[in-house]
Formats: structure tokens, sequence, C-alpha cells
């Protein structure tokens, strides 16, 4: 068990940069996700921590010793590959006691021991029954589990995952989420997680990485990406359905500010005025999550903006509605069910502590205090 | 004009294998119909068999008014969009899209404003006069759908069009191919093994199993009135929750029994057919946003557990909890906390309740839900 | 039906072989008899001539044609994976050579007929007093057999997912033990099969025999052309040594069958 830091960490492959410039530090024990699309550098980075890849710059300690010039059989660390890379020619049991015979582990793991420590791990995973199968044979959910008990009889002091259960039909996969994270939890090693899906990500991990082209883009924990992201990209990489990002315009109302923007106007709540003072008549981006948007069938006291409803998609539990408010189109995810039918006439509104802003170029975000709603500066 | 009628159709892979086994249904004339389940199930073979790519063994099948079994695809007036495109590569995807038309003898203008219309839909006219292997596999979907939707033919038949389409642009097609069928007034049936695409686009869902329907209705009526447990456990994500229970005897007067010591009222609309249900072992299916963490209120049932896992998702949390040996999934707020393995109390109403029985049918009870 | 009338005429000349080692000279050149016991009275008089004491050298051209073409396979086939390995999972930019061009190469020492190749061996062996020597005619066969199995062996080498062996360095083993344990038992079929064909090729081999080697090193091809006398060649005994010919390369075949035959990429990647 170890911490594991990377500073500055690039890689080019022929024409392609891989990685830029990758940095983060990730505690003993913690549990950290890597998330971005595929070709963000997951994997490169993973296979960099691991050894099998060699960084064009940049430093990789693990348990603060410089790793870099240590060949990937001299550095502690597991890898599930996403295709598992089970090894063909051995059943397993074979599969799983290879890294313990390993010249390095060999004395570690005397003859007996290692077979105990098989048998334990197969035990916890639930495939002490099929140590004797060749791997051919097994279901897509076995064979991930025997690469997860190759990746653990080693006792590794950084345990690397990429993508390990996105081949797994969607039930499997659920499961397999909340008994991954158990594990982590019960034997504390410290953990690196690749994954494209931003609800693995945050199901599973104490921190999150946002990775882009190359790039590390934000780190924090869950809570904190996804409720202050630093800028649309991240806003909209975590949620689903995604994050309303609208074009408006901030403009001045009989002294109070309002976010204008092709016929839809939400207001600003008064704490947030001032930083927003300066940019009256300028352009700004607004964010605005589906499951913050209000949507009544009548007028609401107060007035609001109406809109048509374009599409119903029931959820069971939930129902999305895409609903067209003046110019712009505006996902809202409502609870329970809706008799509400396509062509409806809707109104939408937006608590003003909800709303976010982002530049209109950059799209970083605009820090603005999300304190206690004031009872009277409510809605418009 | 254009209904499609199947009629205890089956289907055999050789003398062993049964792909589809005596199904039948009707599909109305302007409906979108999902036809869902796991893979292996039969759907996809049923789709073929209505393309007219498939013989059926038995059964008929019809298109309007005509019995279409004998006749070739290009016969029947149906277009398709594969999952693995099926686009001629010699071809640029102009000419791709253009083909069907091509063949019924419409005149080059009205072509071109027809494939320029479909392709800004599906925005992939900036690649026109590319080839399929210059696009990527997403826009060799989307190229899929263009062609079949640049026709008016009576059925359109989907095979799972989505799948390798960027889950970004996914959802926004989703609103699209809705808004199209609508505007086409066609009707479309669209096979897929997702169920969150199913609920969002379809009027009605087939859900099959193994080659059987399990179950024809509205999202709604599926998603609440699930016939079984699979369709309950498939529909609905998180998936229901099912628990072992069975009829007991106790102070408060009939009840079920929950995992860890403890109860739920029995409730009402079983009350007639609850002598039928003593002594038998019973599963209990309640949806996990419908499960509270906490002390039980007048009414309610509930069972002690303790936390397993907690999951943020952002704009709510799912919290693992486990009951003795039973596991439940519980919808959560989003910043519910709480620490492993810390005892909490689960409760929830028993008109939330589905009961099923050994066989995994959905246990009808006096009063229709 | 077809296949049943075409087996009956490939399989006949094996099959007038077998006959024939069993003939007496008388019978032979009385006239064709095509079956045993009623034809013509079948004889072990070959056999005991040839492993009798006037052998004709057929106990050494036999050791030396088992010799040769194990080895050289062997040898070609080692050497071989080592550089088809390299080929297929590095690579490689020796000025402007790249993999291919390197490959090509190599593989393009087989296009030029043997024969322009054995004129310049011979003057070079004769210098290195290596004519007529066990070593000579292994390490000729070998260089020949060499470029033959790298050819095969970097397909079968390309297949393998360059995971299996990263995952392999991970589980903590050094390059060539990596090679040696999951590598090369992955690559199986492909060494069986260059084996075989690098052995047949050798065995069958007379060319090179014929040049390099007049007494020490000949090989059973040799033995034969020297069954050839003035008179007539002596069919019996020919035929005999015909049948020894093919049956190690059919043993090997079997032996190493059971090897070409495994799937063994199935269900090591996903």
């Amino acid at each position: 068990m170890a911490s594991l830091q990377l500073t500055g960490v690039k890689k080019r492959y022929e024409s392609v940069l891989a990685l830029a410039d990758v940095s983060f530090d990730l505690a003993d024990g913690q549990f950290m996700a890597l998330l971005g699309p595929s070709g963000a550098g997951k994997t490169t980075t993973l296979k960099s921590i691991a050894g099998v890849e060699t960084p064009d710059g940049g430093e990789i300690r693990i348990g603060g010793r410089l790793v870099n010039d240590i060949p990937a059989e001299g550095r502690n660390t597991a890898l599930v590959f996403e295709n598992y890379a089970l090894y063909p020619n051995m059943t397993v049991y074979g599969n799983m006691v290879f890294p313990l015979k390993a010249p390095a582990r060999a004395e570690k793991f005397r003859a007996e021991s290692a077979t105990q420590r098989v048998f334990e791990v197969a035990r916890t995973l639930g495939i002490a029954s099929l140590l004797e199968r060749r791997t051919w044979e097994l279901s897509g959910g076995q064979r991930q589990r025997v690469a997860l008990g190759r990746a653990l009889v080693r006792e590794p002091d950084v345990f690397l995952m990429d993508e390990p259960i996105s081949h797994l039909d969607a039930k499997l996969r659920f499961e397999m989420r909340a008994e991954l994270k158990r594990l982590q939890r019960d034997i504390g090693v410290t953990t690196l997680y690749a994954t494209p899906d931003y609800a693995e990500a945050m199901a599973l991990a104490d921190v999150i990485v946002v990775l882009r082209e190359g790039r590390v883009i934000q780190v924090g924990t869950p809570t904190a990406v996804f409720n202050r992201p630093i800028d649309t990209y991240v806003a909209h990489l975590l949620g689903e359905p995604h994050i309303n990002l609208l074009e408006m315009e901030i403009q001045s109302r009989s002294g109070r500010l309002a976010a204008v923007g092709q016929g839809v106007e939400f207001a600003i709540h008064p704490s947030q005025a001032e930083l927003l003072r300066q940019r009256v008549t300028k352009l700004i981006t607004v964010g605005v999550r589906p499951s913050e948007v209000l949507v009544s069938p009548t007028e609401p006291d107060g007035g609001g903006d109406s809109g048509t409803v374009i599409a119903v998609e029931p959820r069971g539990a939930t129902t999305v509605l895409v609903v067209r408010a003046g110019g712009q189109q505006v996902v809202a995810k409502v609870g329970g069910e809706q008799r509400l039918r396509p062509d409806s006439i809707v109104w939408i509104g937006v608590k003003p502590e909800s709303l976010y802003f982002f530049e209109r170029e950059s799209g970083a975000r605009v820090e603005v205090p999300h304190g206690e709603i004031d009872a009277a500066g409510a809605s418009r | 004009m254009s209904r499609v009628r199947l009629r205890s159709v089956t289907k055999h892979y050789g003398p062993s294998v049964l792909a589809v086994k005596d199904i039948s249904f009707e599909v109305a004339d302007a409906e979108f119909l999902a036809v869902l389940g796991p893979s292996g199930c039969g759907k996809t073979t049923t789709m073929r068999m209505i393309a007219g790519l498939e013989a059926a063994d038995a059964g008929e099948i019809w298109l309007g008014e005509r019995i279409v079994n004998a006749l070739a695809p290009a016969e029947r007036n149906v277009a398709m969009a594969f999952e693995n495109y099926g686009l001629y590569p010699h071809w640029s995807v102009y000419q791709n899209i253009a083909y069907p038309l091509r063949l019924r003898s419409i005149s080059a203008e009205e072509i071109n404003t027809r494939v320029q219309k479909v392709a800004k839909l599906l925005e992939i006219d900036d690649i026109l006069l590319l080839r399929p292997a210059a696009i990527s596999g997403g826009a060799k979907q989307r190229v899929g759908l263009a062609r079949a939707l640049v026709r008016s033919p009576e059925v359109f038949l989907l095979d799972e069009p989505m799948s390798h389409v960027d889950p970004d642009f996914r959802s926004q097609m989703r609103v699209e191919l809705k808004r199209i069928q609508r505007e086409l007034g066609g009707t479309f049936i669209y096979v897929t093994h997702d169920q969150l695409e199913a609920m969002s686009m379809a009027d009605r869902i087939l859900i099959m199993r193994d080659g059987v329907i399990q179950q024809l209705g509205t999202p709604h009526e599926v998603f609440n009135n699930p016939v079984n447990e699979f369709v309950g456990g498939f529909v609905g994500e998180p998936p229901m929750n099912f628990l072992p229970t069975r009829i007991q005897r106790g102070n408060g007067g009939v009840q079920l029994s929950l995992p860890n010591g403890g109860s739920l009222a029995l409730p009402a609309r079983y009350g007639g057919v609850v002598e039928s249900m003593a002594g038998a072992e019973l599963r209990l299916g309640i949806r996990p946003h419908k499960i509270r963490i906490g002390p039980r209120e007048s009414g309610e049932g509930g069972a002690p557990g303790s936390i397993y896992v907690i999951e943020p998702l952002g704009d709510y949390s799912i919290v693992t909890i486990k009951l003795g040996s039973a596991t439940v999934k519980v919808e959560a707020a989003a910043d519910f906390s709480g620490a492993y393995d810390q005892s909490v109390q689960i409760a929830f109403a028993p008109e939330d309740v589905l009961l099923f029985g050994a066989d995994g049918a959905l246990m009808m009870g006096t009063v229709a839900c | 039906m077809l296949l049943a009338i075409w087996l009956a005429f490939a399989l006949f000349p094996i099959y007038w072989t077998v006959a024939t080692a069993f003939k007496t000279p008388i019978d032979i050149y009385q006239g064709p008899k095509y079956v045993p016991f009623i034809d013509f009275h079948p004889t072990v008089m070959s056999w005991e001539r040839l492993f009798g004491p006037q052998n004709f050298s057929f106990f050494k051209d036999f050791a030396n044609s088992l010799l040769f073409g194990s080895m050289s396979a062997l040898l070609a086939v080692l050497l071989g994976a080592f550089a088809a390995y390299g080929l297929a999972q590095y690579r490689y930019k020796f000025g402007f050579y790249k993999n291919d061009d390197i490959a090509y190469l190599l593989v393009s020492q087989r296009f030029m007929p043997p024969i322009v190749a054995v004129l310049a061996i011979y003057i070079t062996y004769q210098k290195l007093s290596l004519l007529d020597s066990r070593l000579g005619m292994i390490l000729a066969y070998t260089a020949f057999d060499l470029p033959l199995a790298i050819f095969l062996l970097r397909n079968f080498f390309e297949q393998i997912p360059v995971e299996l062996e990263q995952a392999a360095a991970i589980d903590g083993y050094g390059k060539v033990e990596r090679l040696l344990r999951v590598v090369f038992p992955l690559a199986a079929p492909g060494l069986a099969a260059a084996y075989m064909i690098c052995f047949v090729f050798s065995w069958n081999d007379f060319l090179f025999a014929l040049i390099l080697t007049f007494d020490n090193a000949t090989t059973l091809p040799i033995m034969i052309t020297n069954l050839n006398t003035q008179m007539q060649p002596m069919w019996w005994l020919l035929s005999a040594v015909g049948i020894v010919v093919m049956v190690p390369p059919v043993i090997v075949a079997v032996f190493l069958d059971r090897y070409m035959q495994r799937q063994v990429l199935r269900g090591g990647v996903r």
C-alpha cells in the first residue's frame, strides 16, 4: 500500500500526444477515478504507472520513490486490463498464482502460502469453484473476477483498473459497482480506476480526476466536481441528462439582475448580483441541471417562461421533458409520471440559486456565492 | 395501412435452437413499438422475419392487409436500419442514402431534396461526399438511419441503430427520431437491449425473453404493473429490489415477513386471496425510490439493516443496505451520509409493493392496480 | 464418389512402392503385379539387404537425414521465433529500413533458386573445411530454413495481443521469462507448424546433399540415387528406402498435430 504521485507526465505516440501534462496526488488507501472519454489518456496513464509504457517526461512516484527507471517487473503494481488479458494457456488457478511465482515475489510467497493466498482471494470474489477451469470456459462476469483476483493476490502497492466492468451487461455492471467499492474499502488498497462513465466515477471514488486530451482539467471529490464544475466541459460531462447550457445575456430589470436569452428569462439571486453587475449587457453561458428545472402546466403566480413540450421520455420513477421555450431548448427531469404530451404548453422556471454561470468564450465557471436563500428574493 | 401483425410465429435455428416460440402481437398504424430484451431473446430474429430476411417456420406475418410470409424483403415495402450499418463501401454517403430512391424512379431533384433533408436532420450533411471507410462508426450508423428514413415505406425496422453513436449525441438523436416518427406518421419497430431507450421513445414496449413474449404494454404499464419478476427487474434503473417473503400472522393481523426480522402489513388488494398464498414462498418487489431510510411510520412496513455501500451520483445517491443476508438498494438524497456498517432502518408503504409467486409471475390481487 | 476416385489415384503410387518393396527382382521384371499373395509372393529380401552388413550405408544416411532435419528445423524455429517476435512487437528503424523492409530482406533470401547459392557455399565450405561435415550441413539447412520460419512465425506473433505480455511484465516477469512462459506457449501452433515445414524441407533436400557431401554426411536422398546402378535401378531396394523416407515426416506431423490444433488464444482477451 502506498501513495502515488504523478508530476507533469507526458507521452507521445508518433504523431499523437497522448498525455500532455498529467499531475495528481493519490493518498495511501484512497480510491481515485480517472474520468474521461476514450482517447483522453486514461489507459496511457495507467500503463505508465504500471511500467509497461514509458513516459517521455515527468515523474512517477510510488510510496515516495521515483519509479520512472524501474521496469514493470520491479514495481509492485497490479493492472486489470479492459479486456482482462487472462493467460489462455493456464487454468484460473494458474492465472491467479502466476504473479506469486515471479522471481521477485517467489520467496515471499512460498509454495503453500501461495496456494492459500489464491484460495483466500478466490473465495472473497466468489470464484473458488472455478479454479480448475480454462479461461475460455468462463462467462464475461467470471473472467472479470478472475482478472481482479489475479491483481489482488499479490498485495500491490497500487491497484490499477482500466474500465474493468464496461463489457458487462447493465445489470451486472450495476451490481459489481457496489461490490467493487466495498471490496476496496475492506482491503484498503490504493486504487486508480479509469472509466468514461461519470456515474461509475462518482459512485466509486473518493477523488475524481477529470482528464481531457491528455490534460487534467479538474480534481476533487465527487460532490465538489458535480456541484462546482470548473468549466462547461466538466459540467456537461457529469449528470444525466446533461446540464442545460444556455446562451444568455445579463440584463438589468428594475434594479434586479436577470439572465435573458432568446425569449427566456431567469432571475438572478441578489447575493450574486454584486459579482455579476459588472457583466450587464455581457454575454454569458448559463447552466441549469435538468433536475433543477421546474415545470408546471399552468402559469405560476409571478409569471414564468412558457414553452412547448417537444418530447416526453418516461423513465419510470422520473420523466424527462424537452421543452422549447422561446428560442431555447431546455431539458427538465421531473419526478413521477406526467400526463403531458408533446405540443402541450407548459411554464418553466428555475430557482435563482440553482443557476451556474460560465464565461462565454472559455467556458470557465464564474464563481458566485451559493449561500442561503433569502425568502424575499425568490422567484420573478 | 401500416399495421403489423404476427400470429403464432415460431422460428428454429437447427433442430435444437428455438429462437422464437409462438409469438403473437399487433403494432398499430403510426405506433412506435420498442422490442426490448437481453441478447439472445429473439428480438432481432423477430425483426428479421418481419423484414423478410428470415423465414418463419410457422405462423403468419401481416403487413397492412397482406400476409407477407412469402414475399421477399423488397416486395414488403419496409425500410431497415441495422446495428452494423450495412452500407455499400464503394459508394459515397450520398449515394448510399439515395440508393433506395433511385430504384423507384423518382426525379433526380426530388432525390436530392430528400437526401439533403434527411442528412441535415441527422447532421451528416457535411460528409455526404465521403466513403463509408472514411467516417466514424457513429456517423455510419446515422447514415444507415438516413437511408432508412429517406423512403416512405409502410414500416420502419430499426435494429439497435444507435448502439455505436456517441452517448452525448444519442440522447439528442432519440428526440429527433421520435419527432421524425411523429411527422412522418410511420410505424416504427425499434429493437434494443437498453431499457432506457425503450422507455424514452416507445408508445408501447414488447418485452421478450428466450423467444417468448413476456409483456406488451405502455412504459407506464410495464414499469408499474410488470407481469413477472423478469420484467419487474429488467425495466427501471436502479432495478427493482426482490426480497423473499411469506405470509405470517402477527399481532397486527395478517402480515408479510421481511428479512432480518422485518414485517409489512399485507397490502389491501391481496386481502381476498390471502388463503391461497399462505405457506408459499413468495417474492416481494419494491422499487428503490419507494424505500425510505429511517424508522417506520404508521401504516408502513420496515426492517432493520446496516449500510453496505453508499454511491453518490450527483442529484441522488444509491445506498445498498444489508438486511441480514438480503440486500436492498435505496434511492436517497444526494447528500445522504452515513458510515459503513452503520445500523439503519428502512421503511416503505404496503401499496408500493408487488408480490410474485415462486414461478416469478405476478400475484394478482382482488382490486386492479 | 469423385473423391474416392481421386483418393485411389493419389494413393496408388504409395501402395505400389510399398508393394514393390516386398517383391523379388524377378517379380518386378516380370511385369506389373498388383496384389500380394495372389500375384506374387511377398518377401523381406530387400529389408534383409538394407539392415544387413552390406547395407549401402543405409543406417548412416538415415541417421544423417534425421539429424540434419531435426536440428536444422529446431535451430531455425528457435532463432526464427526471436526474430519474428521482434518484427511483430517492436518498431524498428535502421536508416530508412523499417520492419517490413527488414522482413522482406530476410524472406527474400528464399526467392533465388538454391542452386545459385550452393556454389558459393561450396567454395566457402571448402575454405572452412566444412565440406562433407555434419556441422556444415546443419548450418546450411538452418540458414535456408530460417527465412521460411520467420515468415510463418511473424504472423502468429502478430496475433498475440500485446496486453498478455504486458500483464506478465506487471506480474513480475523479466523479458526473457515472459517470452518463454507466456508468448511462446501461445504461439505453439505456429512454432509446431514452422518446425514441421522446416523439417520436411531439410529432410527432402537433394541438391545441398549432392553438392556438399560425398561420404560422411550423405543423406537418404543421396542413397536413393546411389541405388541407380549402371544396369537398372534396384527397384526393390529403392522402394524400401522410399518407405523409410516417407515415414519420419508423418511421425513428426502426428506428434505435432495436437499442438497445431489448439485454439490457444481463445479466452485470453475478451
